[in-house]
């Protein structure tokens, strides 16, 4: 269990940056569990809270209807875009994916991250299948710490004590490895950090897998395995 | 018939070059090269006192240049990246004015900006590029046409493929294109 994290740094090969609130998040995790499984190899999941106003505008929606907005026409056909090509690979995975309301602050869920991985590690993809589905789905409030606590408890791990992880040495953890990571070069989630390599989006895998397993044969060209 | 939108100075058009031309040979595919005018920036300077979205903006652009030039030697293919993004307007004009089968020009207009770093703006290099077969295009005509197609298709960056009238942004999407090609021809 990390005192502290090191933004590049991991006792594991990979580490893998992620983030509940967004959709490309959300459809690589599915795929980066099962090479997680198909390579043997435990990786480093940890959060990164994106702040999303700070580069690509704010908005807020009630029952499907913008009501305040300040992005840019370009933003919001980029927004847009993103949301349907995630939805269509969600949708493959057997999820639903509905546009969040909101921009939500996913620091609370994102420390659970940590708590499950100093906890239980063995239980931490339990964690994503309860966390990631009900939330795009819109059924799961990330902001309520006694909804992360139960999301927690679905998981099959303890949450006794993380309202005071969550508002103390989590917090911190989460917060000092934040600071840490644009400096570091990571700005996006999906992200992939391994042997100096730092890696956005899921279009990656196929390089990851062919580097962690020997880097037999000819490299991959970026694909989103379906 | 995959339609494949394209700017010549958008690095990931450029490096979907070669794959999209790989999948359209095995399945005999005709590949439509449509243009489209992106929008590319040099990456911006530190600055002493940055936002947070600036900084966002920096440290993503590096990054995205450097993962470029990644692929670029993965697939063996020459790239360099000039000091500041060039204009491709003439050559957009010309891919648009140009009938038939564009995949050569397309190719030669690549390898013109990508490893020469020739100005795709200028009539005399882009001609050159074209062959004597073409008339010069009408550029201010041609770009509000290619305009008008990329709205009504929904395009927002390239490369762009639209199959089965399904809108793809990036080689990334070829697996699933392919399934697509498979199954509507």
């Amino acid at each position: 269990m990390p005192s502290t994290y090191n933004a590049l740094e991991s006792h594991c090969p990979l580490i893998v940056y992620i983030d509940i609130k967004s959709p490309y998040a959300f459809v690589a995790i599915k795929p980066t569990l099962a090479l997680e499984a198909e390579l043997g190899i435990q990786f480093d999941w940890r959060p990164l809270t994106l702040d999303i106003p700070s580069y690509l505008g704010s908005a807020r929606k009630r029952e499907g209807r913008v009501i305040e907005s300040d992005r840019t026409p370009q933003q919001w056909s980029g927004v847009k875009y993103a949301y349907r090509d995630a939805r269509r690979y969600a949708e493959r995975q057997g999820y639903i994916l509905k546009g969040t309301e909101k921009i939500w602050d996913s620091s609370l869920i994102n420390i659970g991250i940590l708590w499950v991985v100093e906890n239980d590690r063995a239980r931490l993809s339990n964690f994503f299948e309860a966390a990631y589905p009900p939330f795009w789905r819109r059924a799961l409030d990330v902001e309520d710490v006694d909804v992360v606590k139960a999301t927690i408890e679905a998981s099959g791990v303890r949450a006794e004590g993380f309202e005071s992880y969550a508002s103390g040495i989590g917090r911190q953890r989460h917060d000092d490895l934040q600071n840490q990571l644009h400096p570091a070069g990571i700005y996006g989630v999906p992200t992939y950090v391994f042997d100096k390599h730092i890696l956005f989006g899921r279009e990656h895998l196929p390089y990851v897998r062919w580097y962690l397993s020997g880097q037999r044969g000819a490299a991959p060209d970026i694909a989103y395995e379906i | 018939m995959l339609n494949v939108y394209i700017d010549f100075k958008s690095p990931a058009a450029y490096l979907a070059l070669k794959p999209t031309l790989r999948l359209a040979s095995k399945y005999g595919t005709d590949v439509n090269w449509l243009a489209v005018q992106t929008k590319q920036a040099p990456i911006p300077e530190a600055a002493p006192v940055e936002d947070r979205g600036t900084t966002h903006r920096r440290i993503r652009a590096i990054a995205r240049q450097k993962m470029h030039l990644h692929y670029a030697r993965l697939q063996s293919t020459t790239m360099n990246f000039p000091p500041m993004p060039g204009n491709t307007d003439f050559a957009l004009a010309m891919l648009h004015a140009l009938e038939g089968d564009r995949t050569e020009f397309v190719q030669a207009a690549f390898a013109s900006y990508w490893v020469d770093n020739q100005d795709l703006n200028n009539a005399e290099i882009v001609s050159s590029l074209a062959g004597s077969r073409q008339p010069t295009p009408d550029v201010q005509n041609s770009l509000e046409a290619i305009s008008a197609q990329v709205e009504g298709a929904g395009v927002i960056d390239a490369p762009a493929f639209i199959i089965a009238g399904e809108l793809f942004i990036g080689r990334e999407h070829l697996p699933w294109i392919e399934t697509l090609i498979t199954s509507h021809g």
